[in-house]
């Protein structure tokens, strides 16, 4: 009797917390999973001990015999996990593997034990030391709209070399730190045939998956703490079990993922952007840049409001950790991230804006539109990379988001585009693998940057106005859901039909094919320039241009011809053959051929060869060996005593 | 006072000898044009009749030199070789001919000569190069002690507070400034010392140097910490004119190319005047030290009657 009371009022208490709104005035998502933690670090022990209520709604057709939870911190438990095998090649490792996490208590509604039924499944590698995803056998299966609730008690272990997670001294950075539900995919959802868990184990390459879910967390501390959360700080810090300690109460609605930084060097700064407080935790010895920090995440939100659509809470909390916490430094958990910078950066070197600018992003297209980064890395980082390079060439000059030095400019879109075109293993995979897959260490390069050069590709084609389009109706379709890559080419392919019919075909899966799917290089030239006079005539000519495509990639193209009268007309050619002549007649000659003149189509992997002049201009050459003859000079001379 | 006659009689002195620092500028011209004449074919046989130079014109474009680069991988490798080479050689000569500018920035030297420039060149290379070689690697050994001190004040950046790092670091820069003067000086005494004593080795040359500027440290210093100061400024206006100009027609070319060369041949006075500075100091501070080593059979030398000379 006393157990089913307990459990009536158990699933009172988390009903409550389902439809309970205390941040937004109506739930911005399904809520299929929620979470109730208190929470303690204990400094010393370096552990956090956990007592967790959580619940699962099955909103399949069909009845669940399990659940599946991730535990990514055993990641950290051995060098024999999946994590650790993937990391040798990517990740500095230490020789202590001394991050876990331990259920020491697991009960259902009625109070049943369920630490028999707990075991460790590896449905990606098949590896048995991985414990990084555990399966629990419900005593019955989980009827259609049945809640499954949870109460978990747990220690983690936090690692002493922080990848993204971890401590150093008294630096904490505390992710991915609790038993959390994978999701549950129905039939028709993404690319489910039959319904079932995506639950994939942690490894070296991969980021995130999971449901918008309720957090309502305790957190207690020492008093010299200083704590950041995904949440917001519901109830001011009471003293706990003792004097020395304190709690505080966090909640958090419709995020993906709840992490949370402690440490006494904070110094808190607030500021507010329309309706989002914003917080920085930042070293006292950085608050030279506290400015250029909220600038760069007010610029972000703005833009991302104009673009793709609105900042849905009303808090945000960013955090730079110290050099010594730098491991936790540039990741996401929506409404908290970190940034990276150092003591003294200069006003030019727009690194630290960059990295706040991206991971600010995320809370778009991993928090909102919460993709499945393990599976399709790409919607992330790729999208969000695409935006962050936009958004420094929109804020900090065009061409020079990311270093704008009088005589040295360097855009984020470059980046992105050499790290691509520049890459040797550039053509060894297709854009659309899961991260661990990726080979030659190409996850980053792919994921980001040729996600991102793509992407300014299509913007292109199809131009900015379009572009921002596509990504407001990918927000407004797809906002608080989990969107794959084919819903997302859906959108673009209503979008592009609404604003331009089918001047590019009957939709954009031609592009996609080639860039998103297809493992070929866009390159086209001008390969020749031809004036040939008639010979009846002193001055009437038979100009030929010749175009060629030597990549595999076929797009549109304009072509901008010059004559020597100073006449300038743009031609295009839809890229498909390998060869195109262009043909004039006239008393005028074609001097200067130039193909994708604005560089609209930065998936093309040499620029160089983009046009042609018949009148060379050898000035800048000249000019170029002059300052380096006079550089060399320089050098020796300093150089030598 | 001691240091502003040592300056004055530093710049009289490398006024006499403005051919030696022409020499130096020309030489070095010359030898790196040997790099700079095939580099600049290289790069119009690669971009063949393309618009992309005038991307570069208007400066520095990533993208353009990186796609640029692609088209030349084959030949950067042997260029960076080539380039490398140059500057081991541009090195050596500078080297070379500090010798002779060293032998004639001495006190009662006549009119310069081309060919006794060249002999005394040739005789002081080897204890010169060793000397340099010898500071340089002291020198590199204690920057590195200091690159390190740096690297764990910011890897200490959270224990120190803001102020205090701030602090350090502004110490850091004096105290590199410091070091440089402190070893230029080395190098310069001993490279004095060396040009007007025969007999002596490289060594006891360097031993002279230290001793010449730790026994005289806050006027030598002082005055090398001026000259450095100089040097610099001047170093900084001609890398920001190098930077600044973009020419855009042929002529303009020709005249940046005269007019940077111009500036480095100041650069080179100005290097000439640090030199001629430590032997007006020397001279003026170091007679006891002389007249020492002259009652044990030492002598020191004038350009016409050092027998190196002849």
């Amino acid at each position: 009797m006393k157990r089913t009371l307990s459990g009536i009022l158990f699933i009172f208490l988390i009903y409550t917390q389902i439809c309970s709104q205390i941040i937004n005035k109506e739930p911005l998502s399904p809520r299929i999973t929620g979470y109730n933690i208190e929470a303690t670090l204990d400094p010393s022990e370096k552990t956090v001990t956990g007592n967790m209520e959580a619940f699962w709604v099955n909103t399949s057709t069909g009845s669940v015999p399990d659940v599946q939870l991730h535990m990514y911190m055993n990641a950290f438990r051995s060098d024999k996990s999946t994590f650790s095998r993937e990391s040798r090649h990517t990740h500095w490792m230490g020789n202590s593997y001394d991050g876990y996490i331990d259920i020491t208590s697991c009960t259902d509604r009625q109070g049943n034990e369920l630490l028999s039924r707990l075991q460790y499944i590896s449905p990606d590698d098949g590896n048995p030391d991985d414990s990084t995803v555990l399966r629990i056998d419900l005593p019955e299966p989980a009827m259609p709209g049945d809640t499954v609730f949870l109460k978990i008690k747990f220690v983690t272990g936090l690692p002493s070399e922080i990848i993204r997670t971890g401590y150093s001294g008294d630096f904490f950075f505390v992710a991915q730190w609790f038993p959390k539900f994978g999701v549950y995919e129905p039939a028709g959802m993404r690319y489910r045939k039959e319904s079932g868990w995506n639950c994939h184990q942690f490894h070296a390459n991969s980021e995130f998956y999971s449901n918008h879910s309720v957090y309502d967390v305790r957190i207690t501390v020492p008093f010299n703490y200083v704590v950041g959360s995904g949440g917001m700080l519901i109830e001011e810090p009471e003293s706990g079990t003792d004097e020395n300690t304190k709690t505080l109460y966090y909640r958090a609605e419709d995020i993906v993922d709840f992490a949370w930084t402690a440490w006494p060097g904070y110094k808190a700064f607030n500021d507010q952007w329309n309706h989002v407080s914003i917080t920085l935790l930042i070293p006292e010895e950085r608050t030279a840049q506290v400015e250029r920090q909220f600038k760069a995440v007010k610029n972000a939100l703005e833009f991302f409001t104009e673009n793709v659509g609105p900042f849905p809470w009303p808090h945000l909390t960013f955090a730079d950790p110290p050099l010594k916490g730098a491991g936790a430094g540039g990741m996401e958990y929506t409404t908290l991230f970190t940034s990276g910078s150092s003591d003294i950066i200069p006003e030019w070197f727009h690194l630290p804006e960059s990295v706040t600018v991206h991971e600010f992003g995320h809370a778009y297209f991993m928090g909102i539109m919460a993709t499945n980064e393990f599976e399709e890395p790409w919607m992330d980082e790729g999208m969000n990379s695409f935006f962050e390079a936009r958004i420094m060439d929109h804020y900090w000059g065009e061409n020079s988001g990311y270093i704008n030095h009088p005589h040295l400019k360097l855009a984020d879109k470059t980046i992105s585009r050499l790290t691509y075109v520049r890459s040797g293993y550039r053509q060894v995979a297709s854009n659309d693998l899961f991260s661990w897959n990726y080979p030659q260490r190409t996850y980053g390069m792919m994921s980001y940057n040729k996600a991102a050069t793509w992407l300014y590709t299509l913007m292109g084609i199809v131009g900015e106005e379009t572009t921002n389009d596509i990504f407001r109706e990918y927000y407004r379709l797809w906002g608080f859901r989990h969107p794959s890559s084919g819903d997302f080419i859906n959108v673009v392919n209503e979008v592009v039909a609404r604003d331009h019919g089918n001047k590019f075909g009957n939709n954009m899966n031609w592009f996609f094919d080639q860039t998103l799917y297809g493992t070929g290089v866009c390159d086209y030239k001008v390969a020749e320039i031809s004036n040939r006079k008639y010979e009846d005539s002193d001055s009437l000519y038979s100009s030929t241009v010749g175009l060629q495509r030597t990549g595999e990639v076929m797009l549109p193209l304009e072509i901008s011809v010059r004559f020597s009268d100073g006449d300038e007309i743009t031609e295009a050619w839809d890229g498909k053959g390998r060869y195109m002549e262009l043909t004039y007649t006239g008393y005028r000659k074609v001097e200067r051929v130039i193909i994708d003149p604005e560089y609209r189509i930065r998936m093309d992997v040499n620029f160089v060869n983009n046009s042609m002049t018949v009148k060379p201009d050898t000035v800048p050459l000249r000019s170029f060996t002059n300052k380096l003859l006079v550089l060399i000079q320089l050098f020796i001379s300093i150089f030598t005593l | 006072m001691k240091i502003i006659n040592a300056l004055r009689s530093g710049l009289l002195r490398s006024a006499k000898s403005w051919k030696a620092a022409l020499i130096i500028t020309l030489a070095l011209f010359f030898i790196i044009s040997f790099f700079t004449i095939p580099f600049r074919g290289v790069l119009k046989s690669s971009l063949g009749s393309s618009v992309v130079t005038g991307q570069l014109a208007k400066g520095i474009n990533f993208d353009i030199l990186s796609d640029l680069s692609e088209v030349l991988k084959n030949y950067i490798r042997g260029l960076s070789s080539g380039l490398f080479l140059i500057i081991i050689a541009g090195m050596l000569f500078f080297t070379f001919f500090s010798g002779g500018l060293f032998s004639h920035l001495k006190e009662g030297q006549g009119r310069f000569s081309v060919s006794g420039f060249f002999r005394t060149s040739a005789a002081y290379f080897w204890p010169f190069l060793g000397i340099t070689l010898i500071v340089s690697v002291i020198l590199g050994f204690v920057i590195s002690i200091l690159i390190g001190v740096v690297a764990g004040i910011s890897l200490a950046g959270e224990t120190v507070s803001f102020q205090a790092s701030g602090i350090l670091r502004v110490a850091l820069i004096l105290f590199l400034a410091i070091v440089l003067s402190v070893f230029f000086l080395v190098a310069d005494y001993s490279r004095a010392h060396i040009s007007s004593v025969t007999g002596t080795s490289v060594f006891k040359s360097v031993g002279y140097g230290f001793k010449m500027t730790f026994g005289n440290f806050v006027s030598s210093v002082s005055m090398m910490f001026i000259l450095m100061m100089i040097q610099v400024l001047f170093m900084w206006f001609m890398t920001k004119l190098i930077f600044v100009w973009k020419p855009t027609a042929g002529l303009a070319v020709f005249l940046m190319l005269i007019t940077t060369q111009v500036l480095f041949f100041i650069r080179i006075f100005l290097r000439s005047w640090r030199y001629a500075s430590v032997i007006s100091m020397m001279e003026s501070l170091g007679k006891d030290n002389y007249t020492d080593q002259a009652e044990t059979g030492k002598y020191i030398y004038t350009f016409e009657n050092n027998p190196l000379a002849e």
